[in-house]
């Protein structure tokens, strides 16, 4: 898979501290990039590096191989950004505002109507297409500036705390108008401190504190070599005596907790390993509903691996 | 990209002139054309030709004033007032060059302004005209309204582009005020500067020969010349490099805006120099001074004097960013950069600047050789003053290079508080040293500024021992502060911990 976002020993300096040190990540096309971490680990630092705002002390970010800082304006045309909290211009309507950032992306005149009119759609705001700004609730100004920021249908998409101040009804909204965007092919890199936020929606995610990528991976990757154990729950039906000594007897079994007719436990091995302990469990007896791997949640990651350091 | 398509400017086109807004102010413009006209026609209501011409001078006067005022006020807040709304990122990740930005901004911001003198344009054309006013001087009218509101709109956006408040506006305003500071110029040996004002153009151009500045005459490189042309030139000239300084940091973070590199400030210092020499006008050079001329030397010590505010211009100008800084420091340390390199310190391309200036000075004598013998000049001590106010200049840059790289908020500003308060030290201590022997005041001026050699009175010798002694303190204050930034460039940015573990 093609790589599109690429930093190399990206650094920054903020007068005698180092808020980025020497980052290195690559985020292949495709994928929604969860970067997370504490208040102050560097993140809106990265996104603003990666979109050009701020000049890097040392290293290199490019999108789609061209270099954002010695390419600016060509590098733009692959790049859509949002930031936590922002204005719009407030004296435009709403189709005068995308109109005027198509323009300002340079697309092919021929081509800024229909695509005004989709972006419109993508955010459901066809109602306001004519209204102007300045009577636009929170939500809607939120949802307009992330049609600003897919109008040119960029590669790569960069948002900042995207969802911050929104209520969870538009939390949702932003989240399904992401997936889809991931389905059209446009790669997301997203910063957040609000880890359910990302959950179940990024393919991979990178933990930042303190300036420093502390893990950088897909989920699975992640969970895989963090985890050495694997947490099973199950219940069952009915008196089962023996249930707690069998677990006990596995060697590879550990950390039981058994209440009533449930059990967790860890185990350590592969899912060969938990087979067997199901079926040892079945020919014993146990009417077993149910048996279930445990996943592990951003959330589970992130206070495993973070040493919480600012936060 | 033609500027009526450029998207900033058609921004501000339907922000600023929806058709309710732009029907009420065609109104309102119109409205007081009636009443300026209803005005003056009280007052000359028996000579239709005066009528004409004072309803003329009135709508001119209130175009200028609208129009000069509007654009400095609003381009004055334009980029500061986005940086504010935090709409400004959003610009800045547009393909749109900085030139495109600037073009939009420009011409776009001032929409309103641009409108309403459109619209009260064809009734004071027309007045002119029957005023008795050729075409060409009211073709040429407007054109100098043009080019006069470019050159504001260009100065008030350099000043928000540079100024983190509203109050950048303010800024625009007070340039404005140039039209009338530069205005005692026009009876100078340097009649041209009070071209840089908007009124001798104007005055002369209508034959208001009542005001004084209208029966002067401007010299360009010794040959007289309108008003009008030379008016155009400076705003062209000048303009252009506001617009080199514009294009070159318009969709720069704060932080990082750097006027000029350092060539190009190599680059004005040429430039003002060559304007020094070309505004003169060579008859008010005379051997020996008399109420309206003044000595090739006096000359010499008037380009010391520009050339030493030049230099520190410059030195502000150049002053590299910490964080540049700390990088050239690292690469220069290992060899990857030279001394010399567009972010190391600044203070080894004020010694060029200070070269040009002397170089420029030289070939004014040389090329007046015809008039005035080489001695006239006295080009030596115009050497010595000049390299005077090099090492004293050259003090007070590293001295503030020094405060970028404190922690202190706005370094620039309140290093530049320090060394006035350092020279007003200095001249109060003078003065109460002065009251018990004017001779040791006169060491100590020496010793502390770069006064010294402008004191008149002094034995010759004395003085020149004083100031080479204030200058051999000066190149050891500046050793001083030299380890002082190097003892600061060597330090080790923090890593926080959990990042190093």
């Amino acid at each position: 898979m093609n790589t599109v976002i690429r930093m190399e020993s990206l650094r920054k300096e903020f007068d005698d501290l180092v808020a980025v040190n020497d980052l290195e990540v690559v985020i292949p096309e495709g994928e929604i990039y969860g970067l997370i971490g504490p208040n102050g680990a560097g993140k809106t630092t990265t996104i603003r590096m990666a979109c050009g705002l701020l000049e890097p002390t040392g290293g290199r970010v490019s999108v789609c191989d061209v270099d954002v800082h010695t390419e600016p304006e060509r590098a733009q045309q692959f790049i859509g950004y949002l930031s936590d909290f922002f204005s719009v211009y407030e004296d435009l309507k709403v189709w005068e505002y995308l109109d005027y950032f198509a323009h300002a992306y340079k697309m092919p005149e021929s081509q800024i109507p229909a695509r005004i009119e989709e972006a419109i759609g993508q955010v459901a705001l066809e109602v306001k297409r004519d209204a102007l700004i300045k009577g636009l609730s929170r939500g809607m100004k939120q949802r307009l500036g992330i049609a600003r920021a897919v109008i040119h249908r960029p590669k790569v998409l960069l948002l900042d705390e995207p969802a911050s101040g929104l209520d969870p009804k538009a939390r949702m909204d932003l989240r399904n108008l992401l997936l889809s965007l991931r389905d059209l092919g446009t790669t997301i890199l997203i910063s957040s401190h609000i880890l359910t936020e990302l959950e179940g929606f990024c393919t991979s995610i990178g933990l930042m504190e303190k300036g420093r990528m502390v893990r950088s991976g897909t989920i699975e990757e992640i969970t895989a070599a963090e985890s050495q154990h694997r947490v099973v729950k199950m219940s069952w039906l009915g008196e089962a005596p023996g249930v707690e000594a069998k677990l006990q007897a596995n060697p590879k079994v550990s950390g039981l907790m058994v209440q009533g007719a449930q059990a967790v436990f860890k185990v350590a091995g592969s899912a060969e390993d938990l087979a067997a302990i199901l079926s040892e469990l079945v020919a014993a007896g146990v009417r077993i509903i149910s048996f279930a791997e445990v996943k592990q949640t951003v959330e589970d990651l992130y206070l495993k691996l973070s040493h919480h350091e600012v936060m | 990209m033609k500027f009526w398509r450029n998207p900033e400017f058609v921004r501000y086109v339907r922000a600023e002139l929806r058709p309710a807004r732009a029907v009420t102010a065609a109104l309102v413009a119109e409205v007081v054309c009636v009443l300026v006209g209803l005005a003056c026609w009280s007052a000359e209501n028996e000579h239709p030709h005066m009528f004409f011409q004072t309803f003329y001078g009135w709508l001119v006067g209130i175009q200028y004033v609208v129009l000069g005022v509007w654009c400095a006020s609003s381009c004055g807040q334009a980029i500061c007032r986005e940086r504010e709304l935090k709409t400004y990122d959003f610009l800045r990740t547009t393909r749109l060059t900085a030139g495109e930005l600037l073009v939009g901004k420009i011409l776009g911001v001032p929409a309103m302004a641009y409108f309403v003198v459109a619209c009260s344009l064809p009734v004071s054309v027309v007045c002119g005209i029957l005023a008795g006013f050729p075409v060409r001087v009211v073709a040429e009218t407007y054109v100098l309204l043009i080019a006069f509101a470019l050159f504001f709109s260009l100065v008030a956006l350099s000043a928000s582009m540079l100024i983190e408040k509203t109050t950048a506006g303010m800024v625009g305003l007070l340039g404005l005020l140039s039209n009338a500071l530069v205005l005692p110029f026009a009876k100078s040996p340097f009649p041209g500067f009070a071209a840089v004002s908007i009124f001798p153009a104007l005055f002369s151009l209508h034959g208001l020969r009542q005001f004084d500045v209208a029966r002067t005459t401007p010299t360009l490189v010794g040959i007289e010349l309108p008003y009008f042309p030379l008016t155009l030139l400076l705003y062209v000239a000048l303009g252009a490099w506001l617009v080199l300084m514009l294009v070159r940091n318009l969709k720069k973070d704060p932080e990082q805006i750097r006027l000029l590199s350092r060539w190009q400030a190599i680059g004005l210092v040429a430039f003002l120099n060559i304007l020094f020499y070309a505004l003169l006008n060579p008859k008010h050079l005379a051997t020996s001074p008399a109420y309206d001329t003044i000595t090739p030397g006096d000359l010499a010590g008037l380009a010391v004097v520009l050339n030493a505010a030049l230099l520190f211009l410059v030195g502000i100008a150049i002053l590299t960013s910490r964080e540049k800084l700390t990088v050239w420091w690292r690469k220069w340390s290992s060899g990857m950069e030279s001394y010399w390199s567009e972010f190391g310190l600044p203070w080894p391309w004020l010694v060029p600047a200070a070269g040009i200036a002397f170089l420029f000075l030289l070939g004014e004598a040389l090329g007046m050789l015809h008039a005035f013998p080489l001695h006239n000049w006295e080009a030596g001590k115009a050497a010595l003053q000049l390299l005077i106010f090099l090492v004293f200049t050259t003090r007070d840059i590293l001295f503030l290079q020094w405060c970028v790289l404190t922690r202190m908020k706005r370094p620039v500003i309140k290093g530049f508080l320090f060394l006035w308060l350092y020279y007003a030290a200095a001249a109060t201590t003078t003065m109460v040293v002065s009251l018990g022997s004017s001779a040791a005041g006169r060491h100590l001026v020496a010793l502390l500024t770069p006064y010294g050699p402008y004191q008149q009175e002094r034995p010759r010798l004395t003085s020149d021992l004083d100031v080479y002694l204030g200058m051999a303190l000066g190149v050891v204050v500046i050793f001083f502060i030299l380890m002082a930034i190097t003892k600061r460039l060597q330090r080790a940015p923090t890593v926080p911990e959990a990042a190093a573990a």
